[in-house]
């Protein structure tokens, strides 16, 4: 996986770059908008990460510029600017996800990891993981062919969960995604919706695929994955 | 103690000085009129004495020359003596016949004859007298012409004229004048030193109201204006200031005490950091100790990014800034995914999370934040309730504003804290541990989210019998 971290403060790009090459990505820095649309342009890179506010170029103008040129590239912009004008130029401009700083690296893998499944190939009907079978049409939910009933949050959630299995997501984007909340996760909110969850898919059955992961959030994966 | 505003607006007069020269020149335009009606009404009455005593006179001269038979001019002795003292020479008589020939006269050479000329009507027989000012081109002093028509014993007819020098109306006229000049130059005077002294006695309250602002300062503000209790402007205007300054203090009072608490609750979890990093490094630890360690300063660096992020978004709101998105807000939705969102936590802690979907709700607003604020009031009306308990959410429309309220059966909230509780950092209960409580900003938030939607909120309390919070929220956002 080949990532381009377009970011001038030398501390933040010091991190994500630390956390990338450890999360197994080559990872390319600029440390300016005109250098790092031209690598964009270049290149061929699975994900970029580019800070709103830079010199040279700002951050808007390269992810036009990288549109135009017709680079489909997912974007990840981030911002210390956490307004509403920013964020929603920043998706009309053609980005993909969208953070504010400060935020958390394990969150900004996860939003990574997502955009480059959903990068790489639709799921297919039904969704299999192990022996869980989620049929999006019918909204039926097997395991081990026995029907779980489940409650519409409940639904929701897990195929969620199952669209970007194996993929961690925090307790922020599940609230995005599911809720429709665009906020930190207040409480411990999210833990009680996973926790029932859990009861309905992993309590009777053998082995559990509804992971925790620390610090960061959930994860639904076969034990052998 | 100057009242100058300052010389930009180009007003430079102070008001003291303003209101005496206005003053001053309304009384002496009333001086100045009065005095000018007195004149005219003094000239014209001087003027019909005169007129009235010439016709007398022209009688008088016509009676006593009647029998004057001679054809000298001059007039004969007897006649001149029955006329006794009338023969002034101020006063001048005679007679013409129609073609302006002199038939008699009191002196030939009289001011008239040397100035003579026809009179400007042909006044008929027994008709009224005409009277006329004559001026000399000469400069010499104007009199007063009297002209008849009369027919004499003989049957011819004759003008009869009497004319009476004006030296001494003019005199009179003058000596009034002079009269109304020193009168005028007294009341200006007067009215200046009036004005003035009026001025600065009604201005006293105003100086009175700078002196005290003046000593008012940021760390003075619980000074008031003196109020003289009489009612009228200037105690208005101390009244309205003294509101302006409780206001103002009532701000300063919160904007301390904000920063004060903001300080105090970034301090904490900064020393934690900086404490539990001194003392991590101050000897060889292993790799364990480390990371335990380091996930603790990760949940104060949390809780740091939290309260950033929460007073980031309260200074946004609270300065006007445009952080609302507008979109059509389905409240029923809105409520219902929030509801949807606690009722496990509700259910786990054995609460009854009840809200009935209603027909929808639409209003113009941003869905997140109302979701926000929505959500902050269910967590804490959860958070507060001990179960077995109910949390029951409303939602109706009515007049113009969608209504939502948020009603438990949890301890409730002491009316000492009721008042207080949406200020930021304000917690009811202090003794809860770090890690569970908030930063105290929840409410603040909310509350600054129903306002920049030009809402409300409120809330109601019993102690040990629950809470109630109500938010308005109006269907249209103001626009903007």
């Amino acid at each position: 996986m080949r990532a381009l971290v377009i970011e001038d403060e030398p501390a933040v790009a010091g991190f994500v770059g630390k956390g990338l090459r450890e999360a197994s990505f080559v990872v390319e820095l600029a440390d300016n908008g005109i250098d790092g649309c031209r690598l964009a342009l270049t290149n061929d890179y699975d994900v970029v990460v580019l800070d709103l506010m830079l010199p040279g170029k700002d951050g808007f103008k390269v992810l036009h510029d990288l549109r135009r040129g017709e680079k489909q590239t997912p974007v990840i912009c981030l911002t210390a600017r956490d307004s509403v004008d920013d964020r929603v130029k920043g998706l009309d401009l053609g980005a993909d996800d969208y953070l504010a700083k400060p935020f958390s690296f394990a969150e900004l893998l996860a939003r990574i990891r997502a955009l480059l499944r959903r990068g790489r190939a639709m799921v297919g009907n039904p969704i299999v993981v192990s022996d869980l079978t989620i049929d999006i049409l019918a909204r039926d939910v097997r395991r081990g062919g026995t029907r779980i009933d489940l409650s519409a949050n409940e639904y929701r959630l897990l195929e969620y969960l199952a669209r970007n299995a194996g993929c961690v997501l925090s307790r922020t984007m599940i609230l995005e995604h599911v809720w429709d909340m665009n906020q930190d996760p207040m409480t411990n909110v999210i833990d009680v919706h996973v926790n029932r969850l859990r009861k309905k898919i992993d309590a009777r059955f053998d082995p559990p695929l509804i992971h925790t992961v620390r610090g960061v959030g959930y994860v639904l994966r076969s034990a052998e994955s | 103690m100057s009242f100058d505003p300052p010389n930009r607006s180009g007003r430079r007069v102070p008001i003291g000085w303003t209101l005496t020269l206005w003053g001053t020149a309304v009384t002496l335009a009333i001086s100045l009129l009065l005095c000018g009606a007195l004149y005219v009404g003094v000239s014209i009455s001087l003027r019909d004495q005169v007129d009235a005593f010439l016709v007398g006179e022209v009688y008088e001269f016509l009676g006593a020359t009647h029998h004057h038979t001679g054809s000298e001019v001059q007039l004969e002795g007897d006649i001149r003596q029955e006329l006794g003292s009338r023969l002034r020479n101020d006063l001048g008589f005679r007679i013409l016949d129609l073609h302006g020939k002199l038939i008699i006269t009191s002196d030939a050479n009289d001011m008239v004859a040397a100035h003579w000329r026809p009179p400007r009507h042909d006044p008929q027989p027994g008709s009224r007298p005409f009277f006329e000012t004559i001026v000399p081109p000469d400069g010499t002093v104007a009199y007063r012409l009297c002209t008849l028509r009369e027919r004499l014993p003989d049957g011819r007819d004759c003008f009869a004229q009497a004319s009476y020098s004006l030296e001494w109306t003019a005199a009179s006229l003058g000596e009034f004048r002079r009269i109304c000049a020193v009168v005028l130059a007294l009341a200006v005077l007067l009215a200046l030193a009036a004005g003035r002294f009026l001025a600065w006695r009604s201005l006293v309250p105003l100086r009175q109201l700078a002196a005290t602002a003046q000593g008012i300062g940021a760390a003075k503000l619980n000074q008031r204006m003196p109020v003289a209790g009489v009612g009228d402007e200037f105690d208005r205007l101390a009244v309205t200031l003294n509101e302006m300054l409780a206001k103002i203090e009532r701000y300063v009072r919160q904007l301390k005490q904000f920063t004060a608490d903001a300080s105090h609750e970034l301090r904490t979890p900064l020393s934690a950091l900086r404490g539990a990093a001194e003392v991590a490094l101050s000897r060889p630890r292993s790799s364990d100790e480390l990371r335990q360690v380091l996930e603790e300063q990760l949940s104060h660096y949390e809780r740091l990014q939290r309260i950033a992020e929460d007073l980031l978004l309260l200074a946004r709101l609270d300065a006007g800034e445009n952080v609302l998105i507008r979109e059509r807000v389905d409240l029923n939705q809105a409520v219902s995914d929030v509801v949807d969102l606690f009722r496990p936590l509700a259910e786990d802690r054995r609460l009854q999370l009840e809200f009935d979907p209603v027909a929808p709700v639409t209003i113009e607003g941003d869905n997140g934040r109302i979701k926000q604020l929505l959500s902050n009031l269910v967590d804490n009306a959860v958070k507060f309730t001990p179960g077995p308990g109910r949390v029951v959410v409303g939602l109706i429309r009515h007049d113009g504003v969608a209504e939502m309220t948020i009603a438990d059966t949890g301890i409730g909230i002491n009316g000492d804290h009721l008042p207080r509780v949406f200020d930021r950092f304000y917690r009811v209960d202090d003794s809860r541990s770090s890690k569970d409580r908030g930063a105290g900003l929840g409410l603040s938030i909310c509350r600054s989210i129903a306002e920049a939607h030009g809402g409300r909120i409120a809330i109601e309390s019993r102690p040990l019998h629950g809470t109630t919070v109500r938010v308005t929220l109006p269907v249209r956002l103001a626009p903007g």
